[in-house]
């Protein structure tokens, strides 16, 4: 059977102050943190596109609310203060992009 | 379409608070209770801003008597408990609008509570930055008891910059994750911290009596 998945656009705040690659491993470590390796692997967390500030990264729907609570507990990365802030959840990836595109724009 | 409400901010200065204004606009909120003075308070287009006051009191006696005095001068007034007494008088009284058990001590929420609380339970996602292993534990312990709406919850920032604002969803996310359904989570950051702002502010408008009666106004 196919696996369900959720697609989360996360902006970084303030856009400048990591790389998206950055943010998305303090998305992992505060998953691991507060699930255990056992949370990060049934998550399926993976980063897809970084763009200006924002990240895009799949996880598994049965995870979907405890990848949004490790966001939302992420307020630091390589010793900077920042937030995640989750702006979009959708279950095709085709919608984020249509976001993202709009708050690009 | 929900309207979305953070009824506790403490910015530092004005220049931060424009800054928290202008990112909740974009994070969709409506409205937002301040804390502490509010000096030319900026205007943001579709945003309600109003005051809140938190009390911290450690006697039952010292309790009443300042919501005597504040309860008509704010908006929104909370009370963070220094003691189970007292946050067992806070949550039975009606002037009182939200409770903060997750303070320095935090206090469960147990069957006593839900007994008598008329006054909403506030979560401050700010005390889970700053100590998160407590903060989660008192909220395990609490949450079957905000499931099916049996103890009003609110779910509040307590932000004091601008980084440490999340969006309605995010804040929602702490009780889905402890087990609350996604609805009362969801009413948690919307209806019911908007309901109680919006409320008394008609009231200190004159626009409605305290019991929750709209004043009929004829020319």
């Amino acid at each position: 059977m196919r696996r369900k998945r959720r697609y989360l656009l996360v902006r970084v705040r303030p856009p400048d102050a990591v790389t998206g690659q950055q943010a998305f491993e303090a998305l992992k470590g505060s998953v691991r943190t507060l699930f255990g390796e056992v949370g990060l692997l049934l998550s399926d967390l993976r980063l897809l596109r970084e763009e200006r500030g924002f990240v895009v990264v799949r996880c598994s729907l049965g995870q979907v609310w405890n990848v949004v609570l490790a966001a939302t507990l992420t307020n630091e990365v390589e010793g900077r203060k920042v937030a995640l802030d989750v702006v979009r959840i959708s279950g095709s990836l085709r919608k984020i992009k249509e976001a993202l595109h709009i708050i690009m724009s | 379409m929900r309207t979305y409400a953070d009824l506790w901010w403490r910015p530092t200065s004005p220049e931060r608070l424009a800054g928290m204004l202008e990112v909740a606009r974009e994070m969709g909120y409506r409205a937002v209770a301040v804390e502490g003075q509010l000096p030319d308070v900026p205007h943001v287009e579709g945003l309600e801003v109003v005051r809140r006051l938190t009390l911290r009191a450690d006697g039952v006696n010292q309790l009443h008597k300042e919501l005597s005095r504040v309860r008509w001068a704010y908006e929104v007034v909370s009370v963070v408990p220094e003691s189970r007494e007292v946050a067992m008088a806070a949550l039975r009284d009606n002037r009182v609008d939200t409770v903060v058990m997750l303070g320095d001590e935090p206090i469960p929420v147990d069957h006593h509570v839900a007994e008598v609380a008329r006054a909403a339970v506030e979560v401050p996602l700010r005390r889970f930055l700053e100590d998160l292993d407590t903060s989660l534990s008192w909220l395990l312990s609490s949450a079957k008891w905000f499931r099916r709406g049996r103890v009003k919850v609110v779910v509040s920032s307590g932000a004091m910059d601008q980084l440490e604002l999340r969006t309605p969803v995010q804040l929602a996310s702490l009780l889905i994750v402890a087990g609350v359904e996604p609805e009362v989570s969801r009413k948690a950051v919307s209806d019911l911290p908007y309901s109680i702002q919006r409320e008394n502010a008609l009231r200190l408008k004159g626009l409605m009596d305290h019991s929750g009666v709209w004043e009929v106004l004829r020319d």
